[in-house]
C-alpha cells in the first residue's frame, strides 16, 4: 500500500496527479469518440466543394442547407423512409414489449410441466448466430408473402429470448407472490392478473425495454436490407446506405445530412433515458451470466 | 396457476397441471411459434437446401454434398473465412482489454464525472452502425479525409486507410471498437459492481497492494462476465457484415470480404441459395467448435 507511509499532503498530491492523468486520457478518448458525430454534423452543413477540398476547416465556413436539400429532394424519398422507420419501430416495440413481458410473466410466476426445458430451449436460441438463418428466414418470409412489407420487420423476433429473459428476471424479483394470490382469490383471470397487477408494477422495466427495442429496430440494417425491395419501403437506415452513388463520386454531403437525421432519434432517446437504458443493459448480462 | 405457497396436499396428475397452467402455455406460445418458424424450421430447411442447387425460384436439384466440397475449393470462401478470423483475433483482445481498463477506471470513486464519461463512451453503441460506417468512410478517405489531412498537418503521411489490405482491416477494427467498446464497458462495470466489497476491505487489512487486489479479486470476480463478453463478441465477429459492406465493400482485393458478407452476396446478389446454405452451415459448425473450445478452456482454468 503506497499511501500508508505518506504524509497527508503527499497523499493529496498523489491523488491530484492520478486525477489529472486519468482525466487527460479520458478527455482525449472522449474527444476521439465524439469526433465522428461532430464531423458528420459539420460536414452536412458544408458545400460540396468545401467537403472534398484539400484544406478543410473543422466548421463550415458558412452554413448551407444544400446537402439536406439534396438528401430530402433528389436521392431517396427520405421523409417516407423516416415515416417507415417510425412506423415499424413503434409497432415492433409495442408488440415486443407486450409479448415478451407476457411470456416473462409465465416463466417467472407459473410452475408448469416442461418449464425448465422450454426455458433452456428459449435461452439456447440466443446462441444461434443469425447468419445461419438468414437465407431460410428469407425464404419463410417470401413464402408468407411478407417480403417488401412492414410485416417482415414487425413480426419476426417480436417475441424474443432476450426480452423474455429480461422480463422474467424483473418480474421474479419485483412482483410479490402475495399480490398475485390476492388477485386470484378475488377471481381475477391469469390475463387479468397480468394486465392489472403485473403491468403496473413492472412499468419501469416496460419503458426501459421499449426504448431498447425502439432503438434496436430503428438502427437495424441487415434484416431490413434483405427484406425491403423498393425505395419507398426502405427504412431510413437502409435508404441512406443505398444513396445512389455515381462511380467514385459519392454524394458525401447528402449522405452526411441523411446520416445526421437518421442517428438523431436514438441519440435523443438515449440522452433522455440514459440511466434506465444503462441499468437495463446490465440486468440482462450480469444476472444472466 | 400462479405459483403459490399453498401447502401441497395431493400430487396432481400431469394432465391436471397442464390444464391448470393453460394460460402460461398460451403466454409463451408466440415465442415458440417464432422459434419453429424462424429458428428450428430454417435451420432444418437450411440443411436440406445445402444439398441442393436452387436459385430461389425454379426447381431444386439434388446435389448431395457437392455444395460443401465446392465451398472448400472456393478460394473466395476460404479467403472470407481467413479474413473473418483475422478481424476476430485482430480486435477481440484489444477491445476487451480496453473495456476492462475503462470499466475499472470509471468504477473508481476517485474519478469525478465518471457518469458523464460512461454516457460518452456508450453513445456510439446506440447509434446505427450503417450511417456511421459511411461517416468513417469520409473520415478515413486517403485524399480528402480529415484523418489524413490532420496527419499531414502534423508532418506525417497517412496510410491509404481504405485502399490497402492491411489498413482496410485496421479501419474496420477501429470502427468496430469505436462502436462496441461502450457496451462491453457497461457489462464489465456491472460485473465490477457485483463483486463483494468486503473482499477488498479484508485484502486491504491484510496489507495487499492495489495490483494484488486487481489480480486476485477483480479478475477472478469478472471471469464469468469476461467469458460471456468473449463468447458474445466472437459470435458477433462471425456475423461482421455492415462494417465491411459499407466501409470497404469487402475490398481492396477481397481483403475485408467477411464470411457473412460473402454469404449475403452469393445469396442475395447471385441467388445461389443452396450454396449459401452450405456455407452458413460450415460457418455454424465453426462457431459451435470455437464456442466449445472456449468453454473447455475456461472450465480447465477453473479446475
Amino acid at each position: 500500500m503506497v499511501l500508508k507511509g505518506m504524509t497527508l499532503s503527499n497523499r493529496r498530491v498523489l491523488r491530484a496527479s492520478i486525477q489529472i492523468v486519468a482525466h487527460s486520457v479520458l478527455i482525449l478518448g472522449s474527444v476521439l469518440f465524439l469526433f465522428p458525430f461532430f464531423w458528420m454534423v459539420s460536414a452536412s452543413f458544408k458545400t460540396s466543394t468545401e467537403l472534398l477540398g484539400s484544406a478543410q476547416s473543422l466548421l463550415p465556413s458558412r452554413i448551407t442547407w444544400e446537402s439536406y436539400d439534396i438528401a430530402f429532394n433528389s436521392t431517396m424519398p427520405l421523409l417516407r423512409n423516416l415515416y417507415n422507420s417510425l412506423f415499424v419501430s413503434i409497432n415492433y416495440t409495442v408488440l415486443a414489449v407486450f409479448l415478451c413481458s407476457l411470456a416473462g410473466f409465465a416463466f417467472a410466476k407459473f410452475n408448469f410441466p416442461g418449464k425448465r426445458f422450454l426455458f433452456a430451449l428459449m435461452l439456447g436460441t440466443i446462441m444461434v448466430p443469425g447468419v445461419v438463418n438468414i437465407v431460410p428466414s428469407f425464404i419463410v418470409m417470401k413464402t408468407l408473402g411478407w417480403v417488401n412489407t412492414y410485416w417482415s420487420l414487425i413480426i419476426p423476433g417480436a417475441a424474443n429470448a432476450f426480452g423474455i429473459f429480461f422480463f422474467r428476471q424483473y418480474i421474479k424479483s419485483a412482483v410479490p407472490d402475495e399480490l398475485l394470490d390476492a388477485a386470484r382469490m378475488d377471481g381475477c383471470t391469469d390475463f387479468g392478473i397480468y394486465w392489472r397487477i403485473v403491468v403496473p408494477v413492472i412499468s419501469p422495466a416496460l419503458v426501459t425495454m421499449a426504448i431498447m427495442d425502439f432503438m434496436g429496430t430503428w438502427n437495424d440494417y441487415q434484416w431490413p436490407l434483405i427484406m425491403l425491395r423498393s425505395p419507398d419501403m426502405y427504412t431510413v437506415i437502409v435508404a441512406i446506405a443505398s444513396f445512389p452513388a455515381p462511380r467514385f463520386r459519392q454524394p458525401w454531403g447528402a449522405i452526411m445530412a441523411g446520416s445526421t437525421v437518421s442517428v438523431l432519434p436514438p441519440i435523443v432517446l438515449f440522452l433522455l433515458f440514459q440511466k434506465r437504458i444503462i441499468s437495463g443493459i446490465t440486468i440482462g448480462s450480469v444476472k444472466g451470466a | 396457476m400462479v405459483a403459490t405457497a399453498y401447502p401441497k396436499r395431493k400430487k396432481k396428475s400431469i394432465f391436471r397441471r397442464i390444464w391448470d397452467n393453460r394460460a402460461a402455455y398460451l403466454f409463451i406460445t408466440p415465442f415458440f411459434i417464432g422459434f419453429l418458424l424462424l429458428d428450428a424450421f430454417p435451420l432444418a430447411f437450411s440443411g436440406y437446401l445445402s444439398l441442393h442447387k436452387w436459385n430461389g425460384l425454379g426447381e431444386m436439384r439434388y446435389r448431395g454434398p457437392a455444395n460443401y466440397t465446392r465451398a472448400f475449393q472456393d478460394s473466395r470462401f476460404l479467403v472470407s473465412l481467413k479474413n473473418t478470423a483475422t478481424l476476430w483475433l485482430g480486435h477481440i483482445f484489444l477491445l476487451l482489454a480496453l473495456a476492462f481498463i475503462l470499466a475499472v477506471v470509471l468504477n473508481s470513486k476517485l474519478i469525478k464525472g465518471r457518469y458523464v464519461y460512461r454516457v460518452i463512451y456508450y453513445l456510439p453503441n446506440i447509434t446505427a452502425i450503417a450511417p456511421m460506417a459511411l461517416v468513417f468512410g469520409l473520415i478515413f478517405d486517403t485524399h480528402f479525409g480529415i484523418l489524413n489531412l490532420g496527419l499531414t498537418a502534423l508532418g506525417i503521411t497517412g496510410p491509404p486507410w481504405l485502399t490497402e489490405p492491411f489498413w482496410a482491416n485496421v479501419s474496420i477494427i477501429i470502427l468496430n471498437i469505436w462502436s462496441a467498446l461502450g457496451w462491453y464497458m457497461l457489462i464489465l462495470l456491472a460485473g465490477l459492481q457485483s463483486i463483494d466489497p468486503t473482499l477488498y476491505e479484508a485484502a486491504q487489512v491484510d496489507g495487499s497492494t492495489t495490483l494484488q487486489r486487481a489480480w486476485y479479486i477483480t479478475l477472478p470476480g469478472l471471469r464469468d462476465v469476461l467469458f460471456f463478453a468473449f463468447i458474445i463478441e466472437t459470435i458477433g465477429s462471425f456475423e461482421l457484415f455492415t462494417e465491411p459492406q459499407l466501409l470497404t465493400n469487402g475490398g481492396p482485393l477481397n481483403s475485408t470480404l467477411t464470411a457473412s458478407l460473402y454469404l449475403y452476396n452469393s445469396a442475395f446478389s447471385y441467388n445461389k441459395f443452396g450454396y449459401s446454405s452450405a456455407m452458413s452451415f460450415i460457418l455454424f459448425a465453426i462457431i459451435v467448435v470455437v464456442t466449445i473450445i472456449q468453454a473447455r478452456l475456461t472450465a480447465e482454468d477453473e479446475a
